[in-house]
């Protein structure tokens, strides 16, 4: 039995590189239609193709989210749509309309097709259900325990997909229209405009509030891995290059060493560190020991906050001038201890000493986000490697 | 067509005016008015004959839940029950697996959109759908000519919007260091709306507070054939709704002097006739 999937989000095709460069199994990625993230980039037919051929040649799958919950209008064209996709090399869809899923299933016997947790699937008849209908994939409502889970997995027999990372829904998924009774815009057709998140007034000295902290599993990939869970999936399509490649790259360093018996406590509490600074929110494991309770959810409104240490993507690098090429995020000035990392897990301890303009000109500070800079360095890493503070 | 109803409180129940009731089972429902026991169910049933007695099994159900559930459900099937509105699809499977007869209404809230969906539960087994709320009119039109299940139609209720497994209301007055309430009016400052906000044993359930008036949209469901329109006891002297709506139908939606007398319910139509928008932006 091969090892656990690591599942993380590509809002676009570089995010999917780097996802899959940083260590993922597969990406999930929506197309320009049916997808639940209208507001995301989303991949072209071509951007599809060209990323199920990247990953096919590193071993790597591409699944399409195709869950929203479609009304009569938007059914017209979704079977062409879903040969078209075929035909870039998708390995499988996401769903959640059931009428779907008869369609690929017909159609493409070498191709997936994995149950959203839009249908919040919490139990063994229902998985059951789905499994009978030709589903090879259950992505469990986030509702559900470790002990369901496995009882899941023992009785069905079927693939499991859990959600290990990244924000959470106050209500089952798609068991709420709250988007569209207080902004029009529809939930569960990829509108959502996280109404979980706004404070409303009521008779109380303070808001009402109902926002939750979001997931953070990685105290309990072993769990995961032993319960027999196929695939643990990051949540966030439009996060940046900077959190997918900490996440995905902490993730896999988890399960690896998990594997290979060479996670030392010590290496956890810093993968577990670099999560938690990078994550714009507090965490919690939610459901998975527990019912979720007071502890998991905010009272204050809307809490983000803003990750500052991501200083840049390295783009190049100049061999005349031995310097790394980067592209800055946020500000840095000579003296900042960094850490520049690399897909393949290299990392080097850097202190910045001088920067340099594209025209290797000197500047104080790097203060200007997108500029192109260039910092002395003996080595050329490989394509997206980044540099943060430490 | 016919004219279902939810009562507040089992007190209320009064099958003079309408072909049926929906009632909630206890500890297999949410979003749900008052609940009633299996017995009082059967008692229902009994007292009624002739009226149609649909429950509701619309829990989002866990493994703890099955073994309830199956027993339920088959001493429902052995009941002179209508249908079972079910959300959790472990109900369709369960009436796969236990052969049960009882007839079941689709009933997954936000879910049911459009015609393709509701002919695939339709060739599951599922005879009857309730379609979402946040269908135009002309969408539930388009879905009542084009499929083969039966639908119903939400037409005079607070809309229920959203279901949380999580104590909302316990957790927000434990941060305020209060004794919890179970409902609680909230407001939304942009919109300048009001939503009630309703805790029980499994979970925490959104409503909006504006009554949604659809008698204007009787006649035209009417007249395309609907089999079913759903009302709530949401407001003052629903008796009297309830009646008026009774003998409108009587005569064939005719009256119109009923869609003038109850434009007095409010002019909020929730999505009958406002599309949600989903595409924000297009893609560059």
């Amino acid at each position: 039995m091969g090892r656990i999937e690591l599942l993380a989000p590509a809002g676009d095709l570089e995010r999917l590189k780097v996802n899959l460069l940083y260590g993922a199994d597969s990406v999930y990625i929506g197309g320009e239609s049916y997808g639940l993230r209208a507001n995301a980039t989303n991949f072209t037919l071509e951007e599809i193709k060209e990323g199920c051929s990247f990953a096919h040649k590193l071993g790597k799958k591409v699944f399409l989210t195709l869950n929203i919950v479609f009304h009569n209008e938007d059914m017209e064209d979704v079977f062409s749509y879903i040969d078209k996709v075929v035909e870039c090399g998708i390995d499988a869809f996401i769903v959640s309309d059931a009428f779907i899923i008869s369609y690929i299933k017909k159609n493409y016997k070498n191709v997936e097709v994995h149950l959203s947790t839009q249908n919040s699937t919490s139990n063994i008849d229902a998985v059951k259900y789905f499994k009978n209908e030709g589903v090879d994939r259950v992505v469990l409502a986030r509702e559900v325990g470790k002990n369901d889970i496995k009882e899941i997995i023992d009785e069905t027999g079927i693939d499991i997909e859990v959600f290990i990372h990244g924000a959470m829904c106050t209500c089952y998924s798609g068991r709420c229209a709250l988007s569209n009774y207080v902004t029009n815009r529809d939930a569960n057709r990829g509108g959502c405009a996280q109404v979980c998140r706004f404070a409303f007034s009521c008779k109380e000295e303070k808001d009402f509030t109902f926002a939750t902290k979001d997931l953070n599993m990685a105290k309990y990939i072993k769990d995961l891995i032993d319960i027999g869970v196929k695939s643990l999936k990051i949540e966030g399509r439009m996060r940046s290059l900077y959190y997918l490649a900490t996440v995905i790259g902490s993730y896999r360093k988890i399960i690896d060493g998990i594997y290979d018996n060479t996670l030392t406590g010590k290496e956890f509490s810093i993968l577990e560190e670099r999560l938690k600074k990078v994550a714009n929110r507090e965490t919690s494991s939610h459901y998975f020991l527990k019912e979720a309770d007071y502890n998991d959810q905010y009272y204050t409104g809307r809490v983000e906050v803003s990750n500052q240490d991501y200083l840049g993507l390295i783009t190049g690098y100049d061999k005349e001038n031995n310097c790394l090429v980067m592209v800055e995020r946020n500000y840095f000035k000579p003296g900042d201890k960094t850490e520049i990392f690399t897909p393949s897990g290299k990392t080097y301890s850097y202190v910045i000493d001088k920067i340099y303009d594209k025209d290797m000109n000197e500047l104080e500070v790097a203060r200007h986000p997108e500029e192109v800079l260039k910092l002395k360095f003996p080595l050329e890493l490989e394509p997206y490697s980044m540099i943060r503070l430490v | 067509m016919k004219l279902l109803v939810e009562f507040n409180d089992k007190k209320n129940i009064d099958m003079t005016y309408c072909d049926g009731v929906i009632l909630s089972l206890e500890n297999y429902s949410v979003t749900g008015k008052d609940t009633y026991s299996l017995e009082e169910i059967c008692d229902i049933t009994n007292k009624y004959q002739g009226k149609e007695i649909f429950v509701s099994l619309n829990k989002n159900f866990f493994n703890k839940d099955l073994e309830g559930l199956r027993e339920v459900l088959l001493r429902l099937d052995k009941m002179n029950i209508k249908g079972i509105f079910f959300y959790d699809i472990a109900v369709l499977q369960l009436k796969r697996e236990l052969n049960l007869k009882v007839d079941l209404v689709w009933s997954q809230t936000h879910m049911v959109n459009n015609y393709k969906t509701c002919d695939y539960y339709f060739e599951k087994g599922v005879k009857y759908a309730l379609l979402g709320k946040e269908l135009t009119l002309e969408e539930i039109i388009e879905i009542i000519k084009k499929s083969s299940i039966i639908s119903m139609v939400e037409v005079v209720s607070r809309a229920s919007i959203a279901f949380s497994k999580r104590k909302l209301l316990t957790n927000f007055y434990h941060d305020l260091g209060k004794d919890p309430q179970k409902e609680l009016i909230i407001h939304e400052k942009v919109s300048n709306e009001n939503y009630i906000v309703k805790e029980k044993k499994d979970g925490t359930a959104f409503y909006k507070e504006k009554l949604t008036n659809g008698t204007s949209i009787i006649k035209d469901l009417f007249d395309i054939g609907c089999s079913y329109i759903i009302m709530r006891e949401d407001l003052e002297e629903f008796n009297i709704l309830l009646k008026d709506t009774y003998k409108y139908i009587e005569n064939n939606c005719q009256d119109e002097s009923f869609i003038l007398k109850y434009k007095k319910l409010g002019d909020y139509t929730n999505f009958f006739f406002k599309k949600t928008i989903y595409k924000v932006k297009k893609n560059g």
